[in-house]
């Protein structure tokens, strides 16, 4: 007890009675994920170590970095990176204030009964994203937002195309949050404002950590949406890789530069994560 | 009984695989593999073809680029046993040997019999172009050219499509720079959003003073052309460093790059010129004034027609010629050669022709042709017909008659060149095209007025044009990288260096402030830990170590 040792209560050990096998036609748990284990094998882990291979050695098969040292000594991949980050930054923070508000009503609305106006915002991504697009620019260059800036028609595409994956997860957070909190803190005097930033936000941070997952990371390389709406003048990360691969006949730059955005995916991946808990589980789409 | 009636739903499902394996023991089916361009077929003539030839199914599959199609066949040499690429991709293949020459020794003297028809029948021009590139690497270096490589299925040049409403525009079309130069269009451009393509745009305007003295100078066509070509086909840095430049400086002006939407945005007006090759040039000024129709099906309102023509550039353009070749991976050649023999019979080339706006290679032929009215009802079939005559009277690109009717003239033969200079039309002379030998009289010239000229010469070009029209060779791998250096350069932006560190520093800040924030906890036990330990020393007291708790 001396020196400040820490007490331990030492307790038998509960025996649970195992569960009896669950079985599916015979097949245990295990061997019904075998061919999902092989899928995962053959078409993730093999091609992201074949993106590795590619990406430290040159056309010829030796071993090089100088992939790397072209990406990162090139002025244009790097401005083209920063233009990526910066649109898709740009396009997460749009939609996160446009979400919220709209999530927030359709968690409280007592229209939303059977969640029938959840539906409506949902519905257009039924719709083919490609068709969506085409049709938004039309709109687009009838109002004539195209002549005034190709960068604004660009985030707008992607706003409008990237939404839902912003209201959905935030919904989910919200609809479930318990209200009872937020009549305690009523209760205790907190203004409307004070509740929302002192409770509402911080319980719905999951949400937003999702969402911002959801929107931030395919916008960086969604190139089909910078094509269609800035009309081929703006390029983003992703188009680059592509024509690495395509036009250029460049793999090897190509995969480093894969593994560059897939560093920085890993990177935001993990600066969002910090907000997380087991709450999130479920809000993603 | 759940578990017996999911067996029996097993085996149901199990059941289309046993039919499969079952139906190819049964019969000898050889399966044909063909990959072509997208909407570059009448795909009624592969449904044809195989009722022709019940033996042969035809897996008919397409790809996007030429690139594309290289990458493929790189993977898997016996992917496909037909393929269309470009020539410049044809020239790169041959030299790596993934394809096999289709006129060869080697192949049964029977299969060559087959594309006898082909060999009489395809233009003498492009025969000539096609015999003059020769394969300078590789297994078949020296012993081959171009021309045994591929059965031509189309060709075509590049020039601009513009809108004929905007005032004195013909002045600008003619040439590459002058579209730009012209202050009215600009924002109302596009060019292709294709490396090779833009590089010879650039090209063409940073050597247009040179290219204008070849043309002007007093060397026969031959040399002039060759000349043309070498100018085209410069890859030393200084030029990709000026085409460079000059792009870049185009940027401004352009409404965008574009692949595919040209033609549309054109027909909307969004756009007044672009740059385009001459099968989507005729589609184009088809669609916009209501010839033909779109993909839904509808043909344009009157009000809204707009009347398109094209141009190729004075200064010279690019010639391409896309054919169907054989990857090396294949031993298809019985149904091969069958393919190759159906697809180059006159009356599909037109069909074919009539269906993509492209134009074929091949030229001469009798074939009997029946004409029917929108409601799919015969008008009339006419017995051993031409590509040529049809291409006067079914498409009507001649229009003689009209212009008789105009002028008031009974008999052809009173049309003299002051009638034509009167009433605004103009004679051109395809014979250089379409004349079979020297014994061939049939008189090539088509009459046509100045509006229509621009949909004559996408469709055929005169022998003008084709002469300052340059092939353009493919690039080697240190060449294409500098060139796709310079492109990628063109298509990023280009961001003033202060704005990016600018950006570099309120990212880390904002990083740091996201990580500060993230491990705040465990940053206030550090800080703690700290305080703990110098009041430890301080007192001279034994530190016990604690765990951090989140």
């Amino acid at each position: 007890m001396a020196n400040g040792d820490i007490k331990r209560i030492s307790r038998e050990p509960i025996k649970y009675e195992a569960p009896a096998k669950r079985t599916l036609l015979g097949f245990s748990r295990k061997q019904l994920c075998i061919p999902y284990g092989v899928f995962l094998a053959c078409f993730v882990v093999l091609p992201l170590l074949l993106i590795v291979f590619y990406s430290f050695t040159d056309s010829t098969g030796h071993i090089s970095i100088n992939n790397f040292v072209k990406f990162f000594s090139s002025a244009t991949t790097l401005t083209t990176v920063i233009i990526s980050i910066l649109l898709a930054l740009a396009t997460t923070v749009i939609c996160l204030l446009l979400a919220y508000p709209v999530a927030y009503i359709l968690a409280r609305s007592n229209l939303n009964k059977g969640g029938t106006l959840l539906l409506l915002f949902i519905m257009p991504m039924w719709i083919n994203f490609v068709l969506r697009a085409m049709a938004m620019k039309d709109l687009l260059t009838m109002i004539g937002v195209f002549e005034i800036n190709p960068y604004l028609s660009v985030i707008i595409g992607m706003v409008y195309d990237y939404l839902p994956f912003m209201i959905m997860p935030l919904y989910t957070v919200l609809v479930k949050m318990d209200k009872s909190l937020i009549e305690a803190s009523q209760d205790l005097g907190a203004s409307p404002v004070r509740t929302f930033f002192k409770v509402t936000l911080p319980l719905s941070m999951p949400g937003i950590a999702s969402g911002i997952t959801m929107v931030f990371m395919p916008t960086m390389t969604c190139y089909v949406i910078s094509d269609t709406f800035g009309n081929g003048l703006i390029t983003i990360i992703g188009k680059l890789i592509d024509e690495q691969f395509t036009t250029f006949q460049n793999w090897n730059l190509g995969s480093a530069m894969a593994l560059v955005l897939l560093v920085i995916m890993l990177i935001s991946m993990w600066v969002t994560g910090g907000f997380k808990s087991e709450d999130t589980r479920g809000t993603n789409l | 009984m759940k578990k017996i009636l999911s067996l029996i739903l097993a085996i149901l499902m199990l059941a289309p695989f046993f039919s499969l394996v079952g139906c190819k023991q049964e019969s000898d089916i050889t399966i044909l593999r063909i990959c072509n361009c997208e909407d570059y077929i009448d795909e009624s003539l592969i449904d044809q073809f195989e009722e022709e030839n019940p033996d042969i199914d035809v897996v008919y599959s397409t790809y996007g680029t030429n690139e594309n199609l290289y990458n493929e066949l790189v993977i898997n040499p016996n992917s496909y046993d037909l393929v269309v690429p470009s020539e410049y991709m044809i020239e790169k293949l041959a030299n790596e040997g993934r394809i096999q020459p289709l006129f060869s020794q080697e192949r049964d003297a029977q299969m060559i019999d087959k594309l006898d028809d082909y060999e009489t029948n395809v233009s003498s021009f492009i025969k000539d172009r096609l015999k003059n590139i020769p394969i300078t690497q590789g297994i078949y270096k020296n012993a081959y050219n171009l021309y045994d490589f591929m059965v031509g299925y189309m060709w075509g040049t590049m020039g601009w499509v513009y809108d004929t409403a905007i005032e004195d525009i013909e002045n600008y079309v003619s040439s590459w720079a002058g579209v730009f130069n012209n202050s009215s269009l600009n924002g109302k451009i596009t060019i292709k959003d294709a490396v090779r393509d833009s590089y010879l745009v650039g090209l063409a305007m940073v050597y247009q003073e040179e290219l204008t003295n070849i043309l002007a100078s007093s060397d026969d066509d031959a040399t002039k052309n060759a000349k043309i070509t070498e100018v085209l086909n410069r890859t030393d840095s200084t030029a990709i460093n000026l085409v460079g430049q000059k792009l870049s400086s185009l940027k401004s002006k352009l409404y965008g790059f574009e692949v595919d939407s040209g033609k549309n945005d054109i027909v909307l007006g969004r756009i007044n010129a672009y740059v385009a090759w001459s099968g989507d040039a005729t589609y184009a000024i088809d669609l916009a004034c209501g010839d033909d129709i779109d993909e839904d099906g509808n043909v344009l309102e009157e009000d809204k027609w707009r009347y398109l023509s094209y141009s190729v550039p004075e200064e010279g353009s690019n010639i391409w010629f896309d054919g169907f070749v054989m990857p090396s991976g294949s031993t298809n050649y019985d149904a091969v050669y069958k393919f190759l023999e159906f697809i180059s019979r006159p009356e599909n080339v037109f069909a074919n022709m009539d269906y993509t706006g492209y134009t074929g290679m091949v030229a001469n032929g009798e074939f009997d042709f029946t004409e029917y009215d929108e409601n799919g009802e015969e008008i009339e079939t006419r017995k051993n017909t031409t590509i040529f005559s049809e291409m006067c009277n079914y498409w009507e690109l001649d229009e003689r008659s009209y212009l008789l009717d105009v002028a008031g003239l009974t008999d052809e033969n009173q049309i003299t060149d002051a009638v034509l200079t009167e009433y605004g039309y103009q004679k051109v002379d395809l014979s250089y095209f379409f004349k079979k030998d020297s014994q061939d009289t049939t008189d090539y010239n088509v009459i046509v007025s100045n509006d229509s000229y621009g949909r004559l010469i996408a469709q055929y070009p005169t022998k003008e044009i084709v002469d300052r029209c340059a092939v353009m060779k493919y690039y080697e791998n240190d060449q294409l990288l500098a060139i796709n250096e310079m492109w990628e350069g063109v298509k990023g932006e280009t961001f003033p260096i202060g704005l990016i560190i600018g950006i570099i520093v309120l990212v880390v800040i904002l990083a740091v402030v996201i990580l500060l924030y993230r491990f705040k906890d465990k940053i206030k036990w550090v800080k703690i830990n700290i305080k703990r330990k110098t009041y430890a020393e301080k007192h001279n007291l034994k530190l016990v170590k604690k765990e951090f708790i989140k």
